[in-house]
Parts: structure tokens; sequence; C-alpha cells
């Protein structure tokens, strides 16, 4: 990186939370500390609400998927603004007049206090560890600009996050986030714009487009209904909207962002406003990831874009057998690339049609040259699952970017990471503060202790997550897990939920055993059965929903 | 007010549906926010098509 990149990425990083500091200012009370005291409009939620979502792993993972898989991950998504209508016309207006701090609160007030305790740890817990993986992924970032070590990352990027969402309190971290989502799509769209003019002068925007899509990379759409693939339409549409569901209306570190309203209609917009633009938000993210696949047919990509794994094969028996299959392979693919793109020109379709075939098998046969050089990299290693995907875009940026832009570029990853982690970190904090803290502690105490033990327990939040993220690269495959996380735990708070608002027969013992039991149901789906996680969205709600009805009808609580 | 309450006895439980009871306050827009929540759905089965005309036209 040069001194101009230097000076983009450090003024960006500093200056957004300062900004955020400066107009957040003021939080003397827990209530303007946790809820920004019910002011926020809807646009800062909003964005707060994406960028809460988007974390650095977001932009990393997401290009580098689209390079090897395609665009399928879009489908993702589509669960979203389906949620978010839900929520709008349920959630957003019970949580409002129920006049909580936290989703869990009103979980006591409908049921009883070990259900909203439950609700409470079982949050902590998922979102206890994801923290610590939000602030894990810039490591990955630096390492690979400037080889610093992954530990000093994490700790200088979570002290900057502790002590601004420390001090500042959900004002700051939202007034933060909306800054941070304006120059992350900033610097969105000036990566396209630079991938597409890095191209061949004779390759234009429709051929790139075309090229891309001739081997499969743009699949946005997959109608076929396979229980075992983890992305289609119906697993987006179902699996995904119960995922949502999940996420945008029990977990705190959202419901937190548009409790923090300044009235029902301003709350609710923000959740309708994030389910517009989101779609097309990860459309565009996995279009650049295609486009980077295109501008790899014409300059020769590493064979494993993580240099660290690339030196340490290089020794290796094999390597240059492998290495030459996969020159040989890029060769032979770049030649039927260009080959496809002059047939497409001359507007001979006979020429087209075999040219797509030799740049279909010449795809075919780089695949198995990458595959070939990874398993060679996993037996010097003596262990399988490398994935080098989340290295692809920043290998990329920076060796191809212009000056400056690889400064923003870099900005973007590293606010996207520090916007969710804290995000994440004041609603730890306040769930840890008003639903454990200050429900089974310590009852009475001022406004301004909990206001002092908010601060606490963000910043012990945060060094939990400092220390969590210092041995996130130990995790190996854990990590993957972790980030699947969510899967297993949103169901149970997403059952309860609906039992909540839905079924008001069913009281708190019924509510306490149907979570229990839904988390049983989703264990034993994912031990037992090949069933892709995002069905356990499904599943493990409809488990909570159903045991609680049958256990209400079985106990007949009284009211 | 702009309310449905739709509610479906099921045995001994109610399934109660309390979409729009609790907010009056009108939607900055269209009138009514049930014509906001058909916009967004709206717009998701345009992508949705924008996506799948997409992916056949480029494959």
């Amino acid at each position: 990186m040069t001194i101009v990149d230097w000076i983009v990425m450090i003024a960006t990083i500093v200056a957004i939370p300062a900004f955020g500091l400066w107009r957040g200012r003021g939080a003397k009370t827990t209530a303007h500390y946790l809820l920004a005291g019910k002011t926020m409009p809807w646009y800062a939620m909003g964005l707060s609400i994406m960028a809460t979502q988007a974390s650095a792993i977001t932009f990393i993972a997401t290009t580098g998927q689209a390079y090897v898989d395609g665009m399928r991950f879009a489908q993702f998504y589509f669960g979203l603004p389906i949620a978010m209508v839900i929520l709008a016309a349920t959630a957003v207006p019970i949580f409002h007049k129920a006049g909580v701090y936290t989703a869990y609160e009103y979980l006591e007030r409908r049921f009883d206090a070990r259900t909203r305790a439950l609700a409470s740890i079982v949050f902590l817990i998922q979102r206890g560890a994801a923290v610590g993986l939000s602030l894990y992924a810039p490591a990955i970032v630096m390492t690979v600009i400037l080889g610093w070590p992954d530990r000093m990352t994490t700790l200088l990027i979570g002290a900057l996050c502790v002590l601004y969402t420390t001090l500042g309190g959900i004002p700051a971290v939202t007034w933060t986030d909306v800054g941070q989502m304006l120059i992350i799509f900033a610097g969105l769209l000036v990566a396209l714009v630079t991938v597409i003019h890095l191209m061949p002068h004779s390759v234009s925007f429709g051929d790139a487009v075309y090229l891309a899509g001739a081997v499969g990379k743009l699949n946005a759409v997959d109608t076929r209904l396979d229980w075992d693939n983890r992305y289609n339409l119906w697993s987006g549409l179902l699996g995904g909207t119960f995922l949502m569901l999940g996420y945008f209306g029990c977990d705190q570190s959202q419901v937190q962002r548009y409790l923090s309203g300044k009235s029902v209609a301003q709350s609710k917009l923000s959740l309708l406003f994030n389910g517009m633009a989101k779609v097309p938000m990860q459309f565009f993210i996995l279009f650049v990831g295609a486009m980077v696949f295109v501008f790899y047919l014409f300059a020769q990509p590493p064979m494993l874009f993580e240099s660290t794994a690339m030196k340490a094969i290089r020794n290796q028996p094999g390597f240059a057998q492998v290495e030459s299959r996969f020159e040989n392979a890029w060769s032979a693919r770049e030649k039927a690339a260009e080959s496809l793109n002059a047939a497409r020109k001359r507007e001979d379709d006979g020429a087209v049609s075999d040219s797509v075939a030799s740049y279909r098998a010449a795809q075919h046969e780089i695949d198995a040259a990458r595959q070939a050089g990874i398993k060679l990299y996993e037996k010097s290693q003596g262990h399988s699952g490398f994935n080098d995907t989340n290295y692809i875009f920043l290998s990329f940026v920076t060796k191809y970017f212009p000056i400056g832009v690889i400064g923003l570029v870099i900005a973007v990853i590293l606010n996207a990471a520090i916007s969710s982690s804290s995000g994440e970190l004041n609603s730890l904090a306040a769930v840890s503060v008003m639903d454990l803290y200050r429900r089974l502690f310590r009852p009475d105490e001022t406004d301004r202790h909990y206001l002092i033990a908010s601060r606490v327990f963000t910043a012990m939040w945060g060094l939990w997550a400092v220390i969590f993220a210092q041995y996130a690269k130990n995790l190996g495959s854990l990590v993957e897990a972790v980030n699947q996380v969510g899967s297993y735990f949103y169901p149970i708070l997403l059952g309860v939920f609906v039992l909540a608002f839905f079924f008001p027969k069913v009281k708190g013992s019924a509510a306490f055993w149907a979570m229990l039991s839904g988390q049983l149901i989703i264990i034993l789906t994912s031990v037992f059965t090949h069933v892709a996680f995002l069905w356990f969205n499904v599943i493990g709600t409809l488990a909570v929903v159903v045991t609680g009805v049958v256990y209400a009808m079985l106990m007949n609580e009284p009211r | 007010m702009d309310s449905v309450n739709l509610c479906v006895r099921l045995g001994v439980l109610r399934l109660k549906l309390p979409i729009e009871t609790y907010d009056t306050e009108p939607p900055p827009i269209l009138g009514r926010w049930r014509n906001v929540y058909l916009v967004v759905l709206a717009w998701l089965a345009f992508l949705i098509l924008l996506f799948y005309a997409f992916t056949r036209y480029f494959s």
C-alpha cells in the first residue's frame, strides 16, 4: 500500500466513528445510551440495520464465493423482504407498545422470568461467539496486505470499536453506521467500475457479462427444489424468511436498532427500507465477484490465492506438475474465451457453439487443476478443509487496483467489521444489563448505576471479543460452524416469539419447555440428517410452535 | 384504523394475528401500511423475475 492508500484508509476509519461520537453525543441516561432516547429517524436506523448485518466477511467472502461458485448465494436473501414486512406489521408495533429495552424483556411480560432468561442466554451464547469472529475477519485483510500478525489487527480494531461504543452507546453506533454504510456503498461502486475498467480493451461490459454467464457464474436463481442444495429459490424464500425473521425479530443486535425509532412508523420504514435495499446490494457484491472472475480470464490468477499456502506447496513433490497443469489450463481457457468473444462479434452461431464447449471444458480443467493444488496443500499440512475463497478479492484488489482505491476498498472492509462488531457489543451489553444483571441481581439501583453498568458490560464484551478473535484462527472448521450457528439458535427464539404473539393461550411453562424441545429437535436433525442448514430455521421454529401448543394443551396452565 | 385482526380457533387454542392493532400512525406515502407492504413484496417479485431472466439469458 502507498502513503495515499494509508491516508485514505486511516482517515476513513477514524473520522467516521469520530463523527458518530459527535452526532450521538450526550448519552446521559440508560434510555439514551441503549435506545437513543427513541429519537432516531428511519434512514439512520435503516442504514444502521444494514451496517450491523454487513460484516467484513460479507465483502471478502461474498465476492470470492461468486468467483468460485457463481451468484447463487443471492437467493439466501430472498426471504428478507418478506420477513421485513411480517416484522413491520407485528413485532415493531408490539415491541414499541410494550416499551421494552430488549426483545427478551417482552417475553417475561408475556410468559415468565425463566423464559426471558433462557432466551437472553441463548442470544448471549450465539452473539457472543459471532462478535469475536466479526473482529477476526479484518485480520485476514491485514495479513494479506501488510503481513501484520492477526493478533495486532484484532487488538487495534477491537480497541477502536470498544472505545466509541462504550463512550457513545447506541446513538454513536447508529450514526457511525450511517457514515460507514455510505462509504461501503461508494466503495462497492468504485470497485465495480475499477474491475470493468481493468478488463482488456477488446472485452466490453456486455462481453464480460456473457463470458461470466457462459460458465454458470451468473446463476442467481435456481428453481429446482433440492433439500441438500444449500441455495435455491425455495430454500431462500422459505428457509431465508424464517432465518431473517429470527435474526431481525429476535436478535437484540437488530431489534435494538428499531426500538430506538422516534415512532412506530419510523421503525417500520427502517425495516422496509432494508427489505428493499438488501437484495440488490447482495446481488451487486456478487456481481463484482463475477467480474473479478472475468478479469482473471485474461490475467493469470495464482493457483491458490492465499500467498502463505502457495509458499507452503512450492517445495512439495508434485508441485511442478500441478503448476504446469494449472498454467496450461489457464492458457487454454484464455484462448477459448478470446475465441468465443471473437465468434460472438462475428455473429457466427456455429463458432459460438464450438467456442462455448471449449471454454466450458477449459474451465472444468482449470477447476480440476486448482483442486489438485488445494489437495497438495492439504496433504502438506496434514488436514483437509482448506478454503482460500476469502483471499480472492483481497488478492485482486491489492495487486491490480490503482493508488487510493486500494485504501478505500480496505477501508470499506474494515468499516464493515467495525460497524457490525459495535452493534453486537451494544446489544450484548443491553441484554446483559437489562435482562440478567438488573432483573436477577440488582433490581433497585439508580438509572446512573445502570448507565455505568451498560458501559462496563460493553467494555467487558469488547474484551471478550478481542480474546476470542485472538484464537479464532485456531478454530479451523469450527469457524464455518459458528458462521452457521444462527440457524441452530434463531429458530428457538423465533418459535417462542411466534408463540408469544399469536398463541395467547400458551403460557410460561409450555413456552419454556417448547424452547428446550425445539433445540433438541434441531440438534437431532443436524446430527442424523443431511438437511441443508437453512431448513433448520423452518424445522426448529415449527418444532417450538407445535410442542408449545401441545404442552399448553397438556399443562392447561392458569391465565 | 387500517386494521386486520384475524382469529382462527384451533381447539382450545386461539391463533390471533395482531396485524396493525397497535398503531394508528399512517405511513408517509401510499396512504395505508398495507399498500407499503405490497410495494415491498412486489419489488421482491420483480427482483426474482429479473434475476431469473438474467440467469436464463446469460446461461
